[in-house]
């Protein structure tokens, strides 16, 4: 298709402002998706979206659209995530069009993701088309809402739509042919094309997810991916809708995926720039600036033996997350595993889950924290991401924690409440603004530690769930810090270890023993479970031993039953990992993560 | 073939707040239409090729059928299979609902073994179990022992505020001519009103240590007394043990008429449908196969609650290989739990206290 009847734009929004749904009208309205088909929050394709309900992966679907005029016209969408830890998706999204589809849920108003992806799309030189959305619900607030989005973009024209009855759609998709410019590349130009996304179909290879600036690709071409200096031959290219569709070509201007028959993983670089072997583009694309994982854990398998298939799981998985980052790493006491970096504590719940679910490695994760720096006493500066590398602290001179800049959107009603929750989490106000009369923007400096354990949820409940969280990483500050170790059976469990305040090192510690108390079960001997700072312990807790493990009565009716008891007890056993003599069952392990599980 | 048969009576009076057996309350006809099926279960099944040299009735309160109906049962036993003439016939019985005459026409039916559930003979436990009891069960067992050759007692411990005492006085009261007990622990059965009332808060249970001291306190008196443990719940003065039970224990194979009753028959495991499906249809049986492996996970399960164990050649009998051999990494493992000599294996006492633990290590 001519490039002047193309238009490329990514769906932005907080979360929960309706992205997904809207999306769903396009679909129908362009009769992409005919109605036996669709569901709800179509472009939500992975299981894990559907059961919570968030989006977490982008998606394209492209769709046909006969406007007012008469014209055809190619159109192009990428859903993206609300979520803050999912931001890189949007990033790589908006990178990939020409405009922007700001979302705003009228009964919410602008939040702080909103702000944030107002900026990416900014950043990215995009044409912001701005809706209304959920104005079917009688709490929606249009007024409001049109002077937020007018006060920050200053702009005037607004389409107030509900995605929910289709109110509004039509006005949408012509504002969208009339003022997202059309891509402008070169169409007979040398190959120019942006990889923005991959994953790995165990039958047809990599599937390599791109958008064309230049040129055009089609199966038999011999393309290079400039960075990784790889040679292919393409096999096949398509698009999406937002199944795979095969097709003879993909064009400047369009956004599409390429099957080459790749095997090796390392070849396909989210990024990088994909030309024609024989005529390469002399400008590459930038590519990204990748995000640096802010939340650190350790993940292992819970049988030893998964270690390389955990291994390779990783591997394929951060073709289609490719903010994820890993490296081997031992603990003393669950053996071999990866140390992974994460961009929030959801990204770390969804790795571990995609992994369980769509590599069937059962997995256990160590307590998330940050990445401090020290200085020492002979001077060096190191960086630790692991509790237990800490080293002692009589040779440390100086411990420095990430700070990160937070954006709390808010009404200004709860303002003392928050204000107070951060105070309480060491943070530092910069500022506070008013978005509009009663709503307050508020800046705060906080330690990046704080914040990844239940700082949301408390966030929400302190503000009748109104308020809304953004961060990005400031800076690095000193600070009074000390490492608590737990004791099994006065064995120190490394994977157990963290980094605190010296004032919250009391409580934590005894939250966790009480935790682990609750959530290890009682075994043949009796197990003493202990906090301690150094050598000092600060708190202390027994699991009893198991009197007697026995079925009292078992008769000829009881066998098949019994057995089968005997069988689960074995199943259980293969989830519980064993540290020296004691078991931990996988859930212990997932309780100390305290995941901070709603929504930014 | 020589084999156990168990009949299933799935009637009680009452139900206890605790049971989660398959029993249920019902009236004199539709126990009357019951016997009528059992019977049918019985023929429809005839196998003139099997002895049948243990007989278990139990429930629910087969105390409850009518001394014809038992004797009818028995017949038609006879009829269909051989019955041994020797055979051990256990009649499980609440003492609530019989009489010394009863007994005597059970006796007269060819009941030769009773086993009857006292749980406790203290008042106040009873009725914290939510359990009838209208009279005192004392002079009904004496009469029990007076007809019968063999009476064993059900007795319970860990039943919320029972103690050394409640049980001393259980002890006081039981006749010198009761040659078996069978001593459970209370279980709490998700779902029954017992479980209801502990997670309500209205009872609570006792500590594990508290019942551990009990035990020991009991295991104690009755060896002094002369039983021997012969399983983890059963104990036995000489040549009291229950024969029928033994056949379990040695994983013999077993017939099971009623409803609900489970057979186990050359690597087969038939269950038959439980009230009212029963009395409909005709199949009504669920088939379970026995793989080897489960064969011999269920084999050691079994076995190992025998305090004795059992001979290695019995295993190899059956599996040909030696059983040390076959789960060489798993006695290694646990050896600590056995006692294994040449000829036989056994758990120790404490390995006994955490058979389930140690038997879930056999599964492959
Ligand atoms: N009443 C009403 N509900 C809506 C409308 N649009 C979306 N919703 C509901 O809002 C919730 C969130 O919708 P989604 O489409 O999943 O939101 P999203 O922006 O894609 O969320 P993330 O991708 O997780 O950031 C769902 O329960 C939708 O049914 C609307 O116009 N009216
Ligand atoms: S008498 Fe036995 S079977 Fe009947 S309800 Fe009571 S415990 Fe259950
Ligand atoms: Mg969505």
């Amino acid at each position: 298709m001519k490039q002047k009847m193309i238009r490329n734009f990514g769906i932005i929004a907080h979360i929960d402002h309706g992205k997904s749904t809207l999306a769903d009208r396009l679909l129908e309205i362009t009769h992409t998706v005919s109605s036996r088909e669709m569901t709800d929050q179509h472009l939500d394709t992975l299981d894990l979206e559907q059961e919570r309900g968030i989006t977490i992966k982008l998606q394209p679907a492209r769709m046909h659209y006969t406007s007012k005029s008469g014209q055809v016209y190619n159109l192009n969408l990428i859903d993206t995530p609300g979520h803050v830890d999912f931001t890189y998706e949007v990033s790589r999204s908006l990178a990939a069009c020409e405009g922007a589809l700001l979302v705003v849920d009228a009964t919410q108003g602008i939040e702080a993701q909103t702000m944030a992806n107002i900026y990416l799309a900014l950043e990215n030189n995009l044409k912001i088309v701005s809706v209304i959305n959920k104005i079917d619900l009688p709490s929606a607030d249009i007024e409001k809402t049109k002077k937020e989005i007018e006060s920050i973009l200053g702009q005037t024209t607004i389409f107030p739509v509900s995605a929910k009855t289709g109110e509004g759609i039509i006005e949408v998709l012509e504002a969208i042919v009339n003022e997202v410019p059309a891509p402008t590349g070169l169409a007979d130009g040398p190959l120019k094309a942006l990889i923005f996304d991959s994953y790995f179909d165990s039958y047809r290879g990599i599937v390599v997810m791109i958008r064309v600036f230049d040129g055009l690709v089609k199966p038999g071409m011999k393309i290079r991916f400039m960075k990784s200096g790889a040679i292919y031959e393409v096999t096949e290219v398509g698009y999406f809708t937002p199944k795979k569709i095969k097709s003879n070509i993909i064009n400047a201007g369009e956004v599409g995926y390429i099957l080459a028959n790749i095997k090796t993983i390392g070849d396909i670089r989210i990024g990088d720039t994909v030309t024609e072997f024989s005529r390469e583009t002399t400008t590459p694309l930038l590519g990204y600036k990748e995000p640096k994982p802010m939340v650190f854990s350790g993940l292992y398998p819970i049988d030893g033996d998964d270690y390389p298939l955990l291994r390779e799981a990783l591997e394929k998985l951060k073709l289609n997350d490719s903010s994820l980052y890993f490296e081997p790493e031992t603990s003393k006491a669950l053996g071999f595993g990866f140390r992974c970096g994460f961009l929030g504590l959801l990204h770390l719940e969804i790795v571990k889950e995609r992994l369980t679910r769509e590599y069937n490695v059962t997995l256990i994760a160590t307590i998330p924290g940050v990445v401090y720096q020290l200085t020492m006493v002979n001077g060096d500066i190191v960086t630790v991401d692991n509790p237990s590398k800490f080293p002692d602290r009589g040779k440390i001179s100086l411990i420095e924690e990430p700070m990160v800049k937070a954006t709390i959107i808010l009404p200004s009603d709860y303002v003392g409440a928050i204000m107070d929750l951060c105070n309480k989490r060491r943070g530092r106000i910069i500022n506070m603004e008013y978005l509009a009369e009663s709503r307050v923007l508020l800046y705060y400096f906080l330690p990046l530690n704080e914040i990844l354990v239940d700082f949301f949820n408390q966030l929400k409940a302190l503000s009748k769930g109104y308020a809304s969280l953004d961060y990005e990483f400031a800076n690095y500050e000193a600070a009074e810090l000390v490492k608590v170790d737990i004791l099994l059976n006065a064995e120190p469990v490394d994977a157990f270890s963290f980094i605190t305040h010296k004032d919250n090192a009391y409580y934590k510690g005894r939250d966790l023993t009480s935790k682990l108390k609750q959530m290890i079960p009682r075994q043949m001997f009796e197990i003493p479970i202990q906090a301690s700072i150094g050598s000092k312990v600060i708190s202390r807790e027994t699991i009893s031993a198991l009197r007697k493990n026995v079925l009292a009565k078992c008769y000829g009716g009881d066998i098949s039953r019994k057995r089968k008891l005997l069988e689960k007890q074995k199943e259980g056993k293969k989830r519980m990992k064993s540290v020296g003599r004691v078991e931990i069952p996988e859930e212990a392990f997932l309780s100390i993560l305290m995941l901070d599980n709603d929504k930014a | 073939m020589t084999v156990g048969a168990y009949l299933h009576i799935p009637f009680c009076d009452s139900k206890c707040d605790y049971c989660d057996f398959y029993s249920i309350v019902a009236g004199k006809k539709e126990r009357d239409a019951y016997v009528q099926y059992l019977l049918g279960d019985i023929k429809k099944r005839t196998d003139k090729q099997t002895t049948i040299d243990t007989v278990f009735i139990g429930g629910g309160n087969p105390g409850l059928l009518l001394p014809q109906q038992l004797e009818g049962i028995l017949e038609a036993l006879d009829e269909h299979y051989l019955l041994d003439e020797k055979a051990e016939i256990t009649l499980e019985c609440n003492p609530e609902s019989v009489n010394e005459a009863t007994l005597r026409a059970f006796r007269q039916a060819g009941i030769n073994r009773l086993s009857l559930g006292v749980q406790s003979f203290n008042e106040s436990l009873i009725q914290t179990l939510g359990r009838q009891r209208s009279n005192p069960p004392d002079e009904l067992i004496a009469a029990a022992v007076s007809i019968f050759p063999r009476v064993s007692l059900d007795l319970m411990i860990g039943i919320p505020a029972q103690t050394r005492q409640t049980l001393q006085d259980d002890l006081n009261r039981i006749p010198k001519g009761i040659g078996h007990l069978s001593v459970y622990d209370l279980t709490l059965y998700p779902e029954t009103r017992f479980a209801h009332r502990v997670e309500s808060g209205a009872v609570r249970l006792n500590s594990d240590e508290e019942n551990e001291e009990m035990e020991a306190f009991l295991i104690e008196q009755l060896h002094a007394e002369g039983f021997v443990q012969y399983e983890v719940s059963n104990y036995a003065k000489p040549d009291q043990a229950s024969r029928h039970n033994l056949h379990y224990w040695h994983y013999d194979d077993y017939r099971g008429f009623g409803a609900g009753a489970v057979s186990s028959w050359k690597g087969v495991r038939y269950t038959q449908a439980k009230l009212p499906a029963c009395l409909l249809g005709e199949n009504c049986e669920q088939q379970e196969i026995l793989s080897e492996a489960t064969q011999k996970l269920e084999w050691l399960m079994m076995n190992l609650r025998l305090t004795n164990g059992f001979e290695r050649q019995r295993f190899q009998e059956r599996f040909g290989l030696d059983v040390i051999e076959d789960f060489s990494k798993e006695f290694d493992e646990l050896a600590q739990w056995f006692v294994i000599t040449p000829r036989q294996i056994a758990l120790t006492p404490k390995g006994s206290r955490f058979h389930h633990t140690v038997l879930s290590a056999f599964v492959r």
